[in-house]
């Protein structure tokens, strides 16, 4: 098969059949592999390519650097990962079995260096000997210094693959989607069933992993309808991709069942054969799919049978080596053996003969092995070695392997006789199948061992599941289809649709295809072949975390009897694999250790997602500034022309402060204050929570849930509130004004806005659904604006007919009129202890009354400010907010026990009355100043007394600061937290004020929480 | 104290409102479909409470039916969209009839707290699968049927106009957030995974 280079220099696909495969001759794709400049054709893997051009070796293992190359052709596949792409584009630990083959492709394999074929970590396989399962734990624990040194250089060399460095430049989309049956897998049994259920009417979404749909049929020489299976499969396809009721999606695993019909997918978009990756659009979809009824009809995995040097490449799993032959037309080797437990051998020795590839021998462990498969294959010639095992195998680490040897086999044994040497290059080996089980499984079900098949089988207390075809046991073709059948009607009918009486006819199977002969054969339970006295290679178990016969039975012998132990302590079913080609034979060896039977042993949990999936996926678009959604200001884009800078709080884009001629921050908060408290400064508060409230028992309504009195409240004023949960703890705080008799506009914090909403309709719905109140969100109807400071009259009355006089509209006064030409709503409160106006308008005016409040209040000084000096103010005032109504706080505690109402219930009432809550040594709200006058107090900081500076942990706690500021206003740092006892035990006494993370102390004092204009002078003038 | 030179304030004209939107490029191009701000509606929460609401306000049938809308001059109409019982989103030509302030029921100006957006085309459903946990294919959200849901993480009200035009209407303060999500506005492309410092 060796072919000259053409024209271009590239070589030529030497290991390409001459005819057949589901591939484009008439295309040619080119790729790189570790830098070599190769070809390939549409419809190819990258797995089928490298096969194709004799690229056998393609990485190096995990642990022990030994040459690896392609074992299976599937997701199952444990040792051909290989790094996709370039530097952004960088993915590591791709499966090449799983990537489409495209034009440009560029795959470099991993985990070698310097390069694959010299590595130098391989140079350390004589030393394996001494690194047993567990090494890392049992040889650098002791002496303790040694594991931080010894720890990069083991990761390095452990790691599998490397990560990008830089941001991912492609994007991706999520999508949902909602069906009557889901259909996984659409090999015979998913197109069958997708089709009956499409038949009855259903909406049917079909997905499938492989980028070219059929499965199965794809992989085998089948016959149906006395064509090539391919044939029924395109027609089927048709029928489904021209109804808008069925979705067909190639190269979409699901990835994970749900509770209650809910399934993700992850669509690779670029690896469809209809997709062009050069034009814009996604590249992954995730597919959150929520569906009536699901058929699950995921096939089924080789296993491989486990002997001495089993991972070299050219090892192979028979039907894979089936796949490659017939679907790719690839040639996986010159000269084979095949050694398989079961009639599924006599198959792939069929086919290799077909393909023109000579079989030195079928070996089969069982003895006098009869039937139509093995008579087929002796018939052909080929030596039917039966009773006997291949033990040990040779090769080279850039060829792979060269030859295998033959030996007599007898059960129980603990090692096999001198063997045969046979020079071949590929084997192809099978130890039996298992079900795809894993998505059967994610939501609990606990799969069955069957001793007669050797497999887990599918949970028959499960529901309503619908497993066609192999996933719900192996049967002949004929089965597999009509099971299909049956469960696409089946799941039809489940979800509410009317069966028609015919429709979606199964197709005929030709009597002698081979996929009818092998189902119910005998099957040998060969789950380690013993060894050799002499062996050149090590009999893996799981090749991606090459973990050993050996391996799992010194983990049993240390202890580790169970199952979900032996993962973790040997990485047995770890990894990208998840152990879809090892778990089974590692948990039998584990029960033989055990003396136990199999269902004794169990498996371990089958978690979501059944592949790995990009990152990229799952964050769809939410990434970046679209992480989560933000919530603007009417003011926003006015203020950012101010020159706001901008901060996160909440969802909320906040202005923190506006900068002018480089200020750094302190100082623009220095003089937003400064001016605010001299002259008059604006600040946005549109954020804060509004709530309408009307009706004829709003008033009543307020009463129930403020801990303060509200029906004696006048039309035209506002007043403070406190609102608790159930348990007594604040809830939260804000005015309330009464616009009339039946009508209020409460405002809630920035940060309860909703929870406070669904508090009150919680309250009127359940619990007192005989009030006539009526309830809306207005936050967003309103744009509000705070004017603050003594010239803040001065500037209202420019600007409005209203009269805002003290005897007019005194403090906690409310009017309405136009202000700036805009109708508005003015409330006289004050968050910073000034004379402050709040004037709200409609929010789409709000961009205009800054504007014209702005021009108008030049001449006065006017500066907007942010959020920084609106919290320096309320902290100097001594207002609480977030930092204070923690969750944790009463009334009380907050020195606003005054406010409970001792004539009415309200929420909280009750609670509020528990002895510890009313405990006069809980932590209380009081002011604390440094001492020495300059140094600043940290929130968060601890307080504890000062006969305990320098004392040794731990040390009793009497309480924290909560808010914090420097204080402009009144010469000094002042601080707010709670202490317990309060001011009546530490009034003008010192305490320390700890900050252990930076290990500062310093020495406070103790004074009442209003450090500016106590009496309230400012904001009643 | 400086002192302003006499009062303005009957100089002051009545400005127009300014769109959450203003500095989006109008329409957005979505794949299949149209995304445009609707402009010159009046949104009228009615809420009846517990007391029974009359069968019609603003010449629109209050529908009773949960998640329906009473749209009876199609997507260029007024539209009344059921919210909860006893609770109605107007959508009203701001040159047609306002509704009359009836004893019984309370009326709540939110035209400027939500923005009212229209998807428009083939591909409309398509956009909102992208982002809404909802069947919204044309068999289950049908002509003239509406849905409070979140739309990329955004509360919005949907109203199936027409098979190919859905309206969207959504808070003031997260309109810009979902017009940018909806149009694909680049906005940091990818996951940002990378390290930024060497890691073991």
């Amino acid at each position: 098969m060796t072919k000259a280079p053409d024209e271009t220099g590239i070589a030529p696909q030497a290991c390409r059949l001459e005819t057949g495969g589901h591939i484009d001759r008439d295309r040619t794709l080119r790729f790189r592999f570790d830098g070599r400049t190769l070809t390939g054709h549409p419809g190819d893997t990258l797995a089928s390519a490298l096969l194709a051009n004799g690229v056998r070796l393609v990485a190096r293992s995990f642990k022990y650097h030994t040459p690896r190359g392609i074992l299976a052709e599937g997701a199952e596949d444990p040792s051909g990962l290989v790094a996709l792409g370039r530097g952004a584009r960088h993915e590591p630990n791709t499966r090449a079995t799983m990537t489409t083959l495209t034009d440009g492709l560029e795959a470099r394999s991993q985990n070698a260096w310097p390069s694959l074929r010299w590595d130098a970590a391989a140079l350390m396989r004589p030393l394996s000997a001494f690194m047993p399962v567990g090494f890392y734990y049992k040889t650098f624990q002791w002496p303790p210094q040694v594991w931080p040194l010894a720890e990069p250089v083991l990761r390095r060399m452990a790691g599998l693959g490397t990560s990008p460095r830089q941001p991912d430049p492609d994007t991706y989309e999520h999508r949902t989607a909602h069906c009557d049956v889901l259909v996984v897998g659409a090999g015979p049994a998913g197109l069958m069933a997708a089709w009956a259920a499409l038949a009855a009417g259903a909406r049917v979404i079909l997905a499938d992993e492989r980028a070219s749909l059929g499965g199965c049929l794809l992989k085998e020489r089948t016959v149906l309808n006395d064509a090539p299976a391919a044939d029924w499969v395109q027609t089927v396809l048709g029928e489904l991709t021209s109804d808008s009721r069925v979705t067909v999606l190639p190269a979409t695993t699901v990835t994970g069942q749900h509770d209650h019909g809910f399934w993700l997918a992850a669509e690779r978009i670029y690896d469809r054969p209809d997709t062009d990756p050069a034009a814009a659009g996604p590249r992954q979809r995730l597919w959150h799919i929520r569906a009536k009824q699901t058929v699950l009809a995921t096939g089924a995995i080789e296993r491989p049978l486990v002997f001495a040097g089993n991972d070299r490449p050219g090892v192979m799993l028979a039907g894979s080596v089936r796949a490659y032959l017939n679907q790719y037309a690839v040639a996986p080797g010159h000269k084979a053996v095949v050694f398989a437990s079961h009639d599924e051998g006599y198959r792939t020795a069929l086919d290799l003969v077909a393909a023109g590839i000579p079989v030195a021998a079928v070996v089969d462990p069982r003895a006098d092995v009869r039937g139509p498969l093995p008579d087929r294959v002796r018939a052909l010639g080929v030596p039917v070695r039966d009773g006997y095992v291949i033990g040990d195998t040779r090769g080279t680490a850039s060829g792979g392997l060269s030859a295998v040897s033959v030996h007599r086999y007898r059960t129980g044994g603990d090692m096999v006789s001198v063997g045969e040497w046979l020079d071949i290059d590929l084997l192809a080996t099978s130890g039996g199948w298992n079900p795809t089980l894993h998505l059967h499984a994610h939501t609990g079900a606990r799969p069955i061992w069957d001793a007669e098949t050797l497999a887990f089988q599918p949970d028959p207390d499960r529901g309503p599941a619908w497993l066609a075809g192999a996933c719900g046991g192996l049967k002949p073709l004929d089965a597999v289809l009509l099971s299909g059948r049956e469960a696409g009607r089946g799941a039809a009918e489940a979800a509410g649709l009317r069966l028609p009486e015919g429709g979606s006819p199964c197709p005929t199977v030709a009597p002698d295809d081979p996929a009818q002969a092998t189902a119910g054969t005998r099957r040998a339970a060969l789950w380690a072949v013993p060894k050799p006295a002499v062996a050149n290679g090590k009999r893996f178990v799981d090749l991606q975390s090459d973990v050993t016969v050996e391996d799992v039975a010194l983990a049993h012998r240390e202890g580790l009897e169970s199952v979900e132990h032996l993962k973790r302590y040997t990485a047995l079913g770890m990894g990208t694999d998840q152990g879809k080609t090892s778990n089974v034979t590692g948990l039998t060896l584990l029960a033989a250790a055990r003396h136990q039977p199999i269902p004794e042993v169990g498996t371990t949990t089958f978690r979501a997602p059944y592949t790995p999936i990009t990152l990229g996926a799952l964050a769809g678009t939410a990434t970046g500034e679209q992480f989560a959604p933000v919530r603007r200001s009417p003011l926003h884009d006015v203020q950012a022309e101010a020159g706001a800078v901008f901060q996160a709080t909440g969802l909320w884009l906040r202005p923190r402060f506006f900068p002018r001629d480089g200020e750094t921050l302190a100082e623009a908060v220095q003089r937003e204050v400064r001016t605010t408290r001299e002259r008059v400064g604006m600040v946005d508060v549109s954020f804060l929570g509004k709530i309408d409230i009307q009706g004829p028992d709003a008033a009543e309504f307020l009463n129930r849930v403020y801990v303060n009195g509200w029906t004696g409240l006048p039309v035209g004023k506002v007043r403070y509130g406190l609102m608790l949960r159930e348990d007594g703890m604040v809830l939260d705080d804000g005015t309330t004004a009464r616009l009339a008799e039946d009508h209020f506009a409460m405002t809630t914090t920035t940060a309860n806005a909703g929870r406070v909403m669904e508090h009150l309709e919680h309250a009127l719905q359940v619990y007192w659904p005989e009030l006539d109140v009526r309830l809306v969100s207005t936050t967003d109807a309103w744009a509000a604006i705070a004017l603050a400071g003594p010239r803040s009259r001065q500037l209202l009355t420019f600007v409005t007919d209203l009269d805002v006089s003290n005897d007019a509209l005194p403090f906690m006064g409310v009017a309405t009129g136009d202000v700036c030409g805009i109708p508005a709503r003015v409330f006289r409160i004050s968050f910073s202890g000034e004379l402050a106006y709040e004037i709200n308008v409609p929010a789409g005016y709000g961009e205009t009354l800054w504007r014209r409040l702005s021009q108008a209040g030049s001449a006065l000084g006017l500066t907007p400010y942010g959020s920084e000096a609106l919290g320096v103010m309320r902290i100097e005032k001594g207002h609480v907010a977030g930092p204070e109504l923690d969750g944790r706080t009463t009334p009380h505690d907050l020195g606003l026990g005054r406010m409970v109402s001792t004539k009415k219930s309200f929420i909280g009432h009750r609670l509020l009355e528990r002895p510890a809550l009313t405990d006069p040594d809980r932590p209380r709200l009081v002011g604390l100043v440094p001492e020495d006058g300059r140094t600043r107090l940290l929130a968060g900081s601890q307080i504890i007394a000062v006969e305990h500076a320098g004392a040794p942990p731990p040390i009793p706690r009497l309480g924290h600061i909560s808010s914090a500021c420097s204080g402009p206003s009144v010469g000094h740092p002042v601080a707010l937290g709670f202490l317990t006892g309060g001011l009546e035990q530490w009034a003008d006494q010192t305490v320390l004020v700890t900050y252990p993370l930076k290990g500062t102390q310093v020495r406070a004092r103790v004074v009442p929480p209003q450090f500016y204009d106590p009496e309230g002078s400012r904001q009643n003038a | 104290m400086p002192k302003p030179a006499a009062n303005p304030a009957p100089l002051f004209d009545r400005p127009a409102p300014v769109s959450p939107l203003a500095g989006c490029a109008q329409p957005a191009h979505l794949p299949d479909a149209l995304l445009t701000e609707r402009h010159g509606l009046t949104l009228w929460h009615v809420d009846a409470g517990r007391a029974s609401a009359p069968e019609t306000l603003a010449g629109l049938n209050l529908p009773r039916t949960p998640n329906t809308v009473d749209a009876p001059k199609g997507p260029k109409g007024p539209a009344a969209l059921w919210l909860g019982p006893g609770r109605w989103l107007l959508a009203l030509s701001a040159s047609g009839p306002t509704p009359d302030d009836a004893p019984e029921l309370t009326l709540v100006d939110q035209t400027h707290a939500r923005c009212a957006l229209r998807l428009v085309g083939a591909g409309a459903r398509t956009e909102l699968a992208k982002g809404c946990a909802l069947d919204l294919s044309e068999a289950t959200f049908e002509e003239d049927q509406c849905a409070q849901t979140l739309l990329h993480d955004i509360p919005v009200l949907l109203h199936a106009a027409d098979d190919d035009v859905i309206d969207l209407y959504v808070a003031r303060s997260f309109a810009r957030a979902l017009w940018e999500t909806l149009a694909h506005l680049p906005s940091g492309k990818g996951v940002r995974a990378a390290p930024t410092a060497r890691t073991g």
